[in-house]
């Protein structure tokens, strides 16, 4: 069992090694935990694996609705003039896209990764708080209702865009403040997961298992939820400040009773750009869990990657200005927010290189996780690039709220996160059902991904160097070619997804049996349970030498 | 109370305090940030952010150690 724990310095022992009587819990003894079957299940459980799987199902689910937005958005661009929409139902579409795929989409799919992973990859036998983490699941369906439910009031969905700027989110309809309770809905579960995420880390760790021992999924994760611990509930007051300035009299963010609407604008990005780095450095933990195993090498400087992500995390607090270039602010403070969103790049670099050097050299074999890894890495390094642009101030004003920034963010969010999604699915979904993928069907999905995202959203850039501005329905017809391409791709690509869920149905349902190990140079605890695990992952912790 | 019951029991209080704390960390931000808009005063603000820090510290000190 020693190469189990190579990767990270450690070695496992199976419980009969370490002399304790019992053993692992194996499959199929479910029934011993009296687990209710059928819808009863799924609504009452606490066990990790099922909350795992709701918040992967309710994420795929927004998928589906923010992609159909987008895809409406991208059909009435087809052609300039106004096609499909009306402009008002144009701007609602936008903004409902980004908060669905933001709050709705990817966070609780990286929650549902952490669910599924995290105590077995710590050795636990499930969260710390298994019923607070049923409550924050069950917090998000009725907050995608309120989303989708507020395109049917009087003056329809929110429309001012996902960052809620004052004074248009002040004027608006009832659509805003069901969007506002829906974001304090999920902010609450977001803290909720976060801190019980925080706490099964930090204290329900194999005996053995150091901090430094720890995969960097894990890291990536305690990190990411002291992020969402920390700015989390600022967005919560930003927005609660904007419901008592519709509602209740006051003018924090009301110029006309003496507000300040600019500062809404540094509350917001204040949460908003460390909410990048939310849904970033799982994806960095998912990539640096695949790449060593289908290079069959550790992952090069563990420490480094550590401590890259650590900066990450700490200076993404201190550049949430770069968004806000335009609005004005002193030279002093443009320097400021410009040097310190160019260091970004220094870890991000550094995280960039480590991928690369354990790749090097290695035994390399190019699975479809190892594909959409690699492919993450190709994509997620254009879009770092374009930020690395986007970060110098004087380019910045003349870019700002053009399609140049739209495609940047789609680059790294849709092909970073995204990607990173795709393949830490096709990377455990063997442990988590017991069946191998359709191999052939997972790289289809994979070269159709990769061809139609890049039809999509590279012409963006063109346009944005252009002066196209983001967010209107219309467009003069210079413009006209590189939206039809944009147009012809996201609609590829929406497509592409429908056969990611037949792949990932069809594991579900039947395929060959995998084995605990599945892939050859997986290292860790997860893969010394059988597939699929047992109930409780660990009931007797593992000890890590 | 067996060994492995009390060890149940200890790491249960540890996590609640854990969690206890985080949670504080996260009240303190959501009603600093509120607090320090209404007072209009920057020293809420410095202030909110300090406790909240300290707290981070606190969750660090009193988790158990490296095993």
């Amino acid at each position: 069992m020693t190469h189990l724990g190579v990767e990270y310095g450690f070695r496992y022992k199976p419980p009969q090694e370490n002399n304790l009587t019992t053993p692992l819990t194996l499959a199929g003894d479910v029934a011993r935990h009296d687990q209710p079957a059928g819808i009863h299940r799924w609504l009452t459980s606490t066990n990790h694996k099922d909350i795992g799987t709701l918040y992967l199902c309710f994420s795929f689910a927004m998928f589906i609705v923010g992609g159909l937005m987008a895809l409406t958005i991208r059909a009435e661009l087809f052609q300039p003039g106004m096609q499909i929409v009306r402009p008002e139902f144009f701007n609602e579409l936008t903004t409902m896209h980004g908060l669905i795929m933001v709050f709705g989409a990817v966070m609780p799919a990286f929650v549902g990764f952490a669910n599924w992973q995290i105590p077995m990859m710590i050795g636990a036998p499930d969260m710390a708080f298994p019923r607070l983490n049923n409550f924050s699941f069950w917090l998000l369906p009725p907050a995608a209702i309120l989303l989708v439910a507020s395109f049917f009031v009087p003056g329809g969905a929110s429309g001012g865009g996902w960052t809620f700027y004052p004074p248009l989110s002040i004027e608006m309809g009832p659509g805003m403040d069901m969007a506002i309770f829906a974001v304090h809905l999920l902010g609450v579960s977001s803290v909720i997961g976060a801190i019980n995420i925080a706490t099964t880390i930090l204290n329900m760790r194999a005996p053995g298992m150091t901090l430094m021992k720890m995969p960097l999924f894990i890291w990536t994760w305690l990190i990411t939820a002291y992020l969402l611990v920390a700015v989390i509930p600022v967005l919560a007051g930003s927005v609660t400040m904007l419901l008592t300035d519709r509602h209740f009299g006051t003018h924090f963010f009301n110029a006309a009773g003496g507000g300040d609407p600019v500062l809404f604008q540094h509350i917001f990005w204040f949460f908003g750009h460390p909410e990048v780095y939310i849904l970033i450095l799982p994806a960095f933990g998912i990539i640096s869990q695949i790449i060593p195993t289908f290079s069959r090498k550790p992952l090069f400087g563990y420490r480094s990657m550590v401590f890259a992500s650590c900066t990450i995390a700490i200076v993404s607090g201190v550049v949430w200005g770069h968004h806000m270039f335009a609005v004005g602010m002193p030279v002093a403070g443009q320097l400021f927010f410009m040097y310190a969103t160019l260091l970004v790049a220094v870890p991000t670099g550094v995280k960039v290189f480590n991928w690369t050097a354990t790749m090097w050299q290695g035994s390399l074999t190019f699975e479809t996780p190892m594909l959409f890894a690699v492919g993450f890495l190709f994509v997620f390094v254009v879009g770092g690039l374009t930020g690395v642009i986007l970060a110098i101030a004087p380019v910045d004003i003349q870019m700002q709220d053009t399609y140049y920034v739209v495609a940047h963010f789609h680059y790294t969010m849709v092909a970073g996160s995204l990607f990173a999604l795709f393949a830490g699915t096709y990377y455990w979904l063997p442990k988590w059902t017991g069946h191998m993928y359709d191999e052939t069907l997972g790289r289809w999905h994979f070269w159709l991904s990769m061809i139609s995202f890049n039809i999509t959203f590279f012409p963006m850039h063109f346009l944005g160097l252009a002066g196209m501005p983001r967010r209107i329905p219309d467009y003069p017809l210079q413009f006209t070619d590189f939206n039809m391409i944009a147009t012809i791709g996201a609609f590829g690509f929406g497509l592409t997804q429908l056969l990611f869920l037949y792949t990932v149905i069809k594991c579900i349902r039947s395929g060959p049996k995998a084995s605990g190990q599945v892939w050859e140079g997986a290292a860790g605890l997860e893969w010394t349970l059988p597939s699929p695990p047992p109930h409780h992952s660990f009931e007797t912790p593992p000890v890590v030498a | 109370m067996t060994q492995s019951s009390s060890t149940h029991a200890s790491r249960r209080t540890t996590s609640l305090r854990t969690a206890f704390i985080l949670a504080l960390v996260a009240l303190a931000s959501f009603g600093g940030i509120i607090l320090a808009e209404y007072s209009g005063s920057q020293q809420v603000g410095i202030g909110v952010l300090g406790l909240a820090l300290i707290a981070f510290l606190l969750v660090a000190m009193t988790r158990p150690g490296d095993k």
